[in-house]
């Protein structure tokens, strides 16, 4: 990092912080604490979703698996869309015309209280680690790149989101995204233009579009049915529907962002546009990465992008092993390069059968790299038994610190920070709202003044965000970190759906049936998990579907009795 | 037509808008990654 890139990073993260706590000056009830008065128009409620959603790990691991394993995780979003349109038709009239602070408390209208309760604490439990998870992710990454220690890259992180979250609530979330968002989407813009000009000359877009397709990163679609494959069209629309469906409609952290919206129609228009924009910025993402694989075709790539590991190999016994297999890497680096040139002229000149031996020329320099890799790895797990050896998440960042201008390279770190903390603060706002309103003050302070109830708001904004630093900092390595917030959340979120889905499609149920289903079907989930049953998304499809069909089981039952 | 029908439809058109864009992309980026193979 130099200095230009330190100057962008901390103004640009200061103002945010200002900019935040600014706009939430006259914060003093509960509906501007929680909802900013509801008086946000469609495109705040757009961009506040998509920040939420959008962790750093989107841009840390996204890139990443774009580089390693090509853009089939795009279709992991096809069921977003759909899910947008349910929850628009169903949950968005029902929240909004009951005028909730949150999700759960339209639950004991509709049920009772201890399904209330229950659904809350599914949420916080859930809620509550995941949040960890979202800051320990690029805190780790961020540490390893910036050379500063972790605790205290996750502390900076923490510390910065409470200081608006806290003072401001929802308000301070909302407009703080709203720039953040904006900030990212030209930051990611700008650097899909640097990758392709600092391809050699005669590689354009198209180029090294061709180059990523036949090195098998465009794979976007995969249509077999596979329900231990994570990544195919059906998994994506099917259980990805699900998924989304449960996020978006009982979330807290995702419905107190549209509940902020001014009407219904504010409401649906910005989950609308979630629907159309999402997958392509997804795709846009993981294009980045397949981009950066073509990059490095040409360029030295590390031969393994933890730096961490890499420090610690050349600083130990094997540090003479690893010298030799680097020298071997940059061999089979130059080999890469040359088939590459080869194969870009070719498909060029449209020679088909120069394309063929080219491409066969290129992939056995693609394996003879990894073999070699392959051996590092090795090498570094006997150097450290307890190193992590899935450097997906560094990937793009090493790119970003050590290819791109300076200043622009600090933006880019910037938004990986300003991506973790407009997750955070939606989650920490989402835990406090859901903690005051579904607990504190349904069982604990019924009848109290605002001034009472804005204090316990930001004491509990305050301890969730204590207890998200603390859980990130006793995080172990979760293997790829976007995968383990989604098997997080589908373990709780087919439950959750479930109860929600009872209460606004199946009329006749009532609470305890629900409340009962509920609590056998989240058991299952989680066995179901334990004993690796079938891809994790299908998990939410299940939850849910169980918790109607007991439900009406339980219901028929006891009507008959 | 009545007002609130008329704002039904609007919803409607909306929800088929955004179902047969997702449709659109699933066609588009298989014969992306089809041209690009």
């Amino acid at each position: 990092m130099r200095t230009a890139d330190w100057v962008v990073l901390l103004l640009t993260l200061s103002g945010i912080v200002i900019y935040g706590v600014w706009k939430s000056r006259k914060t003093n009830d509960l509906d501007g604490y929680f909802l900013a008065n509801r008086r946000l128009p469609w495109y705040h409620i757009l961009l506040s979703v998509m920040a939420t959603q959008a962790s750093a790990i989107t841009f840390l691991s996204a890139p990443g698996l774009g580089y390693s394993d090509g853009i089939r995780f795009v279709q992991f979003y096809f069921g977003l869309p759909l899910a947008m349109v349910v929850i628009c038709m169903a949950f968005v009239p029902a929240f909004h015309n009951l005028k909730v602070f949150t999700a759960y408390e339209y639950l004991e209208g509709r049920f009772d209280l201890k399904t209330r309760s229950f659904t809350a604490l599914l949420f916080l439990l859930q809620r509550g680690v995941s949040n960890g998870i979202s800051i320990y992710a690029p805190s780790l990454v961020l540490s390893a790149v910036l050379n500063i220690d972790i605790t205290y890259t996750t502390i900076f992180i923490g510390c910065l989101v409470m200081l608006y979250t806290v003072y401001g609530g929802t308000k301070a979330v909302s407009h703080t995204q709203l720039l953040q968002m904006l900030i990212i989407f030209s930051g990611l813009i700008i650097v899909a233009i640097v990758i392709v000009t600092k391809l050699p000359e005669g590689i354009g877009l198209n180029s090294a579009l061709h180059l990523a397709g036949k090195a098998g990163k465009l794979n976007a679609i995969d249509f077999s049915f596979d329900l231990n494959d994570k990544y195919n069209i059906w998994s994506g629309i099917i259980g990805g529907f699900f998924l989304q469906l449960s996020y978006f409609g009982t979330d807290q952290s995702q419905v107190g962002r549209y509940l902020t919206a001014r009407s219904v129609t504010q409401s649906r228009l910005g989950l609308l546009m979630n629907g159309l924009v999402k997958i392509p910025m997804q795709f846009f993402i993981l294009s980045l990465g397949a981009l950066v694989f073509v990059f490095y075709l040409f360029n030295q790539p590390p031969v393994f992008f933890n730096p961490v590991e890499i420090n610690k190999l050349n600083q130990g016994a094997y540090q003479k092993e690893y010298s030799n297999l680097e020298s071997e890497f940059t061999v089979a680096q130059e080999e890469r390069r040359l088939a590459s040139f080869d194969l870009a002229k070719a498909i060029q000149d449209q020679d088909q059968q120069t394309v063929q031996k080219a491409e066969s020329r290129l992939s056995a320099a693609e394996d003879a790299s990894g073999e070699i890799r392959q051996e590092v790895i090795e090498l570094i797990m006997t150097n450290n038994p307890s190193a992590d050896t899935n450097d997906n998440n560094y990937i793009f960042l090493d790119f970003v610190t050590h290819h791109l201008p300076a200043g622009i390279a600090g933006l880019l770190i910037a938004i990986i920070f300003l991506a973790s903390m407009g997750s955070m603060a939606s989650g920490l706002n989402s835990l406090a709202s859901t903690t005051v309103v579904d607990l504190y003050k349904r069982h604990v302070h019924q009848d109290t003044d605002r001034k009472e109830y804005i204090s316990a708001s930001r004491w509990s904004t305050f301890f969730w965000g204590l207890f998200c630093i603390a859980s990130a900092l006793f995080a172990s390595r979760l293997g790829n970190l976007i995968e383990a917030v989604n098997i997080l959340g589908s373990l709780f979120y087919g439950t959750i759906l479930g109860v929600f889905a009872t209460a606004f499609f199946l009329k006749s149920i009532r609470g305890s049936a629900v409340f009962y289903a509920a609590i056998v079907a989240e058991l299952f989930v989680i066995l179901a998990w334990w004993n690796e049953l079938t891809a994790f998304l299908w998990l939410n499809l299940i939850g849910c579907a169980l918790v109607m069909i007991l439900a009406t089981l339980i219901h028929s039952i006891a009507g008959r009795r | 037509m009545e007002a609130s029908a008329r704002n039904k439809n609007k919803w409607i058109l909306a929800y088929a808008l955004v179902i047969g864009f997702l449709v659109f992309q699933i066609v588009f980026y298989y014969f992306f990654m089809l041209h690009y193979k």
